[in-house]
């Protein structure tokens, strides 16, 4: 292990030595000997100690899988055994099944399947697979998914996994696999264009074979690892802190506290401002705590395990306040003050009122409905946590910083700011990430190791627990919805109001960036639907729980659940089909642009089309006699919609959400291309979407082009993967920009065929002009060497073979109309979610059965991607609202800190997925596409509350609290049971 | 978080570990220990590595009981025919636990064992092995004994002395048995299991049932057992036994499930365990 050690603090210190362990073993056919502390866990002995980084870590203890390797051939998490008890074994890990050039026939599969997507489970599901396979070459596909039960994927949904290996099961065996038949309704189909193909991702090959480049594999062997104690208590002051017992300790360099960090650098800054009330919170805290988890004080050590020794050497003295956990204990008359500088606990204030009188319409309506509607507390878990490595060059007075983040250039500017550094001086890298969904799009703990490796001027790598993860890697949802409405005669909206109260935990605006999506749920309460008048107020509230931030959906969840549910409420009590409410309700295909009453001007749809799509799908006569059937037998069965309207391409004011993105695309002197982009890579497949769209204007094919992101000193400055921006700003000005370099070019051809500008065409790979043909290449070493620019640049034209590009959203509205409307949002895609569920009302377990999504996102570039999006966004909803819940006991402290207790979706727990395209092209964009990675988290929540309503129909539950545990529903079961009595 | 500082010795054989356990814990699978020791909840200060005993692993019948070595891997277990042919309950159990890598290296030893860690989930076994009315066999230098392995899994505290080393679990025999396990998701916690152990002896119906996760500690239901034999499933005596068991436990109330929930479906699943094992 590397243990460097630190002559000027241990010199008198007579360091007790570790005790050792003498191991010898075989890794992936080779044989070691080594000496390494007995406490050493296995996968630290094969990443730190034989730098064999395929194999990671999501979890501490156990639950993930992505620590997978085999021992003497038998699946074994490696960071649950010590590597002395596999002394004298044989392990094998992921680099030993196939190399980049050389996939296995099951890592093929993989990639041809797209069965992966950030590829940080990969190597994990890999082994488990190959050991299933190993057993049994024929599997079904629920073995498949028994045997993956212990790996889990955030990204995927399984259901390519599965596919993956059942067609790498079949081809080990020597079958001849038929392609999948892909249903996809296309204007232009693909045909004749590289959009509208599934081509195979260009960072699989890596991925599949521990080549991936996670920020936790680059740290240099002299790394100091930090470590962070966080506050047990939600709500404390601090009276003292004593950390000579720590420094003392062999091997720790140093350790920092909140009131160095208030001396020496700058509070965090805020992300998001709009209405907003901002708090002065340092990345440690400096006297006063105000969430279980909050940063206290961190180490930098030699080695992780002498760093967490140091934590349990640190001792503080708290003095406990009363937490304040609801905003009801929040907004009471007396309650504690988070920020002792504010009036009240309320962060966020806004109201929004349509013209017309939304009272007199709601009275005279023939149905007046009332609905509340709670969501409750959970989180992204991208599996890859938040990892930081920071290096100071002492001599340069440059800091570099390689991170796991979503959006680079804002992480460089809030560093930066934080730090107090001329933003020049930091260089912020990001290469793979191991999933975001949101998580990844602050810096707080972040800025930490940044600090500690600016004391110390050594390297200085922070790997997040998961405990860390769950405590303070930023929360969402939690609010409570008021709604009332209503309907004519005719079941017809007359007018909507909606009242939001959000817990926004401590911070929604330094810390992380979460208020906004009260508001963005405010915005969008209309969904799918024609309505005449609206109003909402929204409040958002600080309490001692964990900062608030974004999670796949932004407040788009919020408002489909809301809506979504309302319709159910209103069909029922109006007493009709719902989706006959919905299709009296919708927005009209001919209607579009159609801007709603608070501004936004969706660009396309087709709602009609996508509901009966999955009305269709899921056979809705068939499956009422199968209901009926299933009751006569005590099984109960349950069908529910809901319709999804989701806002991508965020363009937001005042934040780190804005409304631009750049790209800059480079020939080669030999004539290919790099295309620079701000965009971030982050398994949703950037890098091979890209390709596809520029190689379709450059005429090239996409193996010609190499897609460079995270990277602040490569790329230009953008804003990022979030708000699914990918396929409004980043293939937008990817397109724009390359048009722009054609035009570039066809100049430049036009010149050394000697011909007039007119005349030249760009065809496949170049251009031609007068019956000759130029390539790229010969104009780029024509242009840059063989002969050069004076001759072969026409006058006026500039030489350089770039052109840039910054996209900005024409439709974007930041003026307020006389009624305070806005337009913040390029594009609506739209779905329609369908599932059937089955309750065991004994022990109120449900089941997903089956799930289908009607999915309607304009052009799609890459099917195979969206489809990939989809999945997994279906899946991730499966899991908030059947079991992802962040609790915290009477005291503050949480009670979901690792992933036994935080419960994400298995294989075997979740359905196939089916999925229809519907393609209604936007006309905001470049080439008609929109963003579509949010839907799933959005509209599968109310898809399966409505299913499990359904369900339990002939009890007459109403489905009030979430996450639907077996608990919750089983209270509600008989509650009804014995109301009915 | 990663285990505080500890001295590793690995044991060869019954004898060697017998010996070194004077001055340290035994660690089989680690798959329950080493999560205590990664939260730091535990940290012994030296770990004794039973899980190369060689001698400890195998499946036997001893006359009509079956018979587990202590480093026998729960996957063996799942796997085994015999195990599946003699105590399907066990077989059920194994195979319910964790997931393949933890099942890889779990032992059933293990299992019963970690029901006194902070986390105390272990329970899948020694439910079984309480319903089957089976035995634990431990061993010291001073000699060998038996203890009950439903006392052994219902005690507040572990009865067995630091220094002694357990080398078998002995399942006793039944014409069929069943396990039934409520969890959230596949690989999880129970948060509610029963296992059911049926025999007919001349025309009578002998049961052997045992709970767990819905009291603090794995339950034998002896009055619902003798309910049933006397009165038969449907009747009312075994409901009234039923319902009296629920109302004394005292179940756990953790993230997975609070306690009147697991109060409300312990007849559930007893029945739905009897039932299958009819
Ligand atoms: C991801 C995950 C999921 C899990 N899911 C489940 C589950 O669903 N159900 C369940 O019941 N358990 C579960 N467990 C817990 C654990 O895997 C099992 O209990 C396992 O069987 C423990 O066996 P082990 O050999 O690994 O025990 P260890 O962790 O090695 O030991 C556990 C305890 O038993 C003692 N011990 C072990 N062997 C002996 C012996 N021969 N003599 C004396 N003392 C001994 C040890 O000193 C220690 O105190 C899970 C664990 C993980 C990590
Ligand atoms: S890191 Fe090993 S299971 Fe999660
Ligand atoms: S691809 Fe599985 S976790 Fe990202």
């Amino acid at each position: 292990m590397n243990i460097i050690a630190n002559p000027k603090k241990t010199a008198g210190t007579a360091a007790a030595k570790s005790p050792m362990a003498k191991i010898a073993l075989t890794v992936n056919g080779e044989g070691y000997e080594a000496e390494v502390p007995s406490r050493t866990l296995l996968v630290d002995f094969i990443r730190q100690g034989l730098q064999l980084t395929g194999t990671h870590t999501g979890c501490d203890d156990g639950r993930c899988g992505a620590c997978t390797v085999h021992v003497d051939g038998e699946p074994t998490k490696s960071c649950m055994v010590l590597a002395a008890q596999v002394d004298g074994c044989s392990i094998e890990t992921v680099e030993s099944i196939g190399t980049p050039e050389q996939l296995s026939p099951l890592q093929r599969a993989f990639k041809q399947h797209h069965g992966l997507q950030c590829g940080y489970c990969t190597p994990g599901m890999l082994m488990s697979a190959k050991d299933l396979l190993k057993r049994n070459p024929s599997p079904t596909e629920a073995e498949v998914r028994h045997a993956i039960a212990g790996n889990i994927c955030r990204c995927t949904g399984y259901h390519n996994i599965v596919e993956a290996i059942m067609a790498g099961a079949a081809e080990m065996r020597g079958e001849k696999v038929a392609p999948a038949e892909h249903k996809h309704h296309q204007p232009g189909g693909g045909k004749d264009t590289w959009v509208g193909k599934r081509i195979e991702r260009s960072q699989d090959a890596r991925l599949l074979t521990g080549y991936g480049q996670y920020a936790a594999d680059l740290a240099p062997s002299n790394s100091l690892h930090c470590a962070i104690l966080r506050s047990p208590h939600a709500h404390a002051r601090i009276k003292k802190i004593d950390v000579s017992k720590a420094l003392a300790l062999p091997g720790v360099i140093d350790i920092i506290t909140g009131s160095d960090v208030k001396r020496d650098y700058k509070p965090l800054p805020p992300t998001i401002n709009i209405a907003m009330r901002l708090n002065t919170c340092y990345a440690i805290a400096v006297d006063k705590v105000v969430y279980n988890g909050e940063p206290v004080a961190a180490i930098a050590a030699t080695d992780p395990y002498i760093a967490e020794d140091a934590l349990e050497a640190i001792e503080v003295e708290y003095e406990l306040l009363k937490p304040v956990l609801e905003p009801s204990d929040a907004l009471a008359k007396d309650a504690p003050l988070l920020y002792e500088d504010w009036q009240d606990n309320k962060c966020l204030e806004y109201r929004f009122a349509s013209h017309g009188d939304l009272r007199g319409a709601i009275d005279g309506s023939a149905h007046k409905v009332k609905l509340t509607v709670p969501h409750h507390r959970y989180t992204a878990v991208p599996l890859e946590g938040r990892v930081t490595l920071a290096a100071w060059d002492r001599g340069a007075k440059k800091l570099t910083v390689t991170m796991s983040t979503q959006a680079v250039h804002q992480s460089r500017t809030l560093l930066a700011q934080g730090l107090g550094l001329p933003e020049a001086s930091v260089h912020v890298i990001t290469k793979d990430v191991g999933g975001g969904f949101g998580l990844k799009l602050q810096v707080d703990g972040e800025i930490i190791p940044c600090m500690l490796a600016l004391r110390t001027g050594k390297p200085v790598l922070w790997v997040e627990t998961r405990e860390e993860n769950l405590l303070s890697g930023i929360h969402s949802r939690d609010y409570v919805l008021e709604m009332e409405g209503g309907f004519d005669a005719d079941g017809r909206f007359t007018a909507l109001k909606v009242d939001i109260v959000g817990n926004c935990g401590c911070d929604g605006t330094n810390r992380s960036s979460g208020a906004g999506q009260l508001l963005v749920g405010a915005f969008y309460f209309q969904g799918n639907y024609q309505l005449p008048i609206y109003e909402t107020n929204v409040l958002g509230v600080v309490t001692n729980k964990a900062p608030y931030g974004a999670y796949r959906g932004y407040g788009k969840d919020i408002a489909n659940l809301g809506i979504e549910r309302f319709m159910e409420a209103a069909a029922k009590q109006i007493g009709i089909d719902s989706n006959e409410l919905r299709r009296r309700n919708f927005i009209e295909k001919e209607q579009f642009p159609y801007e709603i009453l608070t501004g936004a001007i969706y660009d396309s749809g087709d709602y009609r089309t996508i509901l009966s799509m999955a009305e269709e799908a899921m056979n809705v006569p068939e499956f009422r006699t199968r209901q009926e059937e299933a009751r006569k037998e005590g099984r109960y069965l349950g069908l529910g919609f809901a319709m999804v309207l989701e806002p991508a391409g965020g363009s937001v004011p005042n934040c780190i959400f804005n409304a631009h993105e750049t790209t800059t695309i480079r020939m080669m002197p030999e004539g290919d291309f790099l295309v620079l982009t701000g965009m971030q890579e982050i398994g949703q497949g950037i890098e091979t979407s890209y390709a596809q769209v520029v190689a379709d204007q450059l005429k090239v094919s996409p193996e010609n082009i190499r897609i460079i992101c995270g990277n602040t000193e490569t790329v230009p400055y953008g804003l990022g993967a979030w708000s699914s921006r990918g396929s409004s700003f980043g293939v937008s000005s990817a397109v724009e920009c390359a048009k722009k370099l054609v035009a570039k070019l066809q100049a430049m051809a036009g010149n050394m065929l000697g011909g007039q500008f007119n005349d030249v065409t760009h065809v496949e790979g170049g251009f031609e002009a007068g019956g000759k043909k130029i390539t790229y290449r010969e104009i780029g070493n024509g242009v840059t060497l063989w002969p050069g620019p004076l001759v072969t640049v026409p006058v006026g034209t500039d030489p350089n073979l770039e052109a840039t590009h910054t996209w900005t959203h024409s439709k974007a509205r930041w003026i307020p109309s006389d009624v305070g409307s806005l337009s913040i949002y390029t594009n609506h895609s739209s779905c329609c979610y369908a599932c059937e569920v089955e309750v065991d009302v004994e022990t109120g377990k449900i089941s997903v059965n089956r799930i289908y999504a009607a999915h309607d996102s304009g052009v799609v570039v890459n099917p195979m991607i969206v489809d990939g999006q989809v999945h997994g966004g279906v899946v991730q909803g499966i899991g908030g609202v059947l079991n992802e819940e962040l609790r915290y006991d009477a005291d503050g402290r949480l009670m979901n800190k690792s992933l036994w207790t935080y419960l994400l979706p298995q294989a075997p727990d979740v359905p196939k997925i089916e999925v229809g395209h519907w393609e209604s092209p936007s006309p905001f964009t470049s080439i008609g596409s929109k963003g579509c990675g949010e839907g799933g988290p959005v509209g599968v929540p109310p898809a399966v509350m409505n299913a499990v309503e359904d369900a339990l129909k002939p009890f007459g539950v109403e489905l009030s609290v979430t996450p639907l545990s077996p608990e919750r529903v089983l209270s509600l079961i008989k509650k009804a049971q014995e109301k009915a009595v | 978080m990663r285990p505080a500082e500890f001295d590793f010795v690995r044991a060869a054989n019954v004898a060697e570990a017998l010996g070194y356990l004077q001055y340290g814990s035994p660690i089989a699978g680690g798959q329950s220990l080493l999560r205590d020791m990664r939260q730091r909840q535990l940290s012994p200060r030296r770990l004794v590595d039973i899980s190369h005993i060689d001698e400890l692993d195998y499946i036997n019948m001893d006359g009509d009981v079956l018979v587990v070595g202590a480093t026998t891997k729960l996957a063996a277990i799942a796997a085994s025919p015999l195990v599946k042919d003699k105590c399907d309950a066990l077989h059920q159990a194994a195979g319910f636990i964790g997931d393949v890598q933890i099942r890889n290296r779990g032992t059933a030893a293990g299992n019963i064992c970690g029901t006194w860690s902070p986390a105390g989930w272990s329970v899948d076994i020694g439910v079984v092995l309480a319903a089957s009315k089976g035995e634990v066999v431990v061993r010291s230098v001073s000699g060998e004994r038996r203890i009950d392995g439903a006392e052994f899994v219902a005690a507040e505290k572990s009865p067995i002395e630091v220094s002694e080393l357990i080398t078998e679990l002995r399942f006793g025999a039944a014409d069929k048995s069943a396990y039934v396990r409520l969890s959230r998701r596949t690989a999880d916690a129970s948060i509610g299991s029963a296992a059911a152990f049926v025999t007919r002896k001349s025309g009578r119906l002998e049961l052997g049932l045992a709970l767990g996760q819905v009291h603090r500690r794995i339950v034998r239901a002896t009055a619902v057992e003798a309910a049933v034999a006397s009165h038969g499933i449907d009747d009312l005596a075994t409901d009234l036994a039923l319902a009296e068991l629920a109302r004394t436990v005292s179940p756990p109330d953790t993230a997975h499930a609070n306690s009147e929930y697991r109060r409300s479906i312990l007849p559930v699943i007893a029945k739905r365990a009897i039932r299958a094992a009819l």
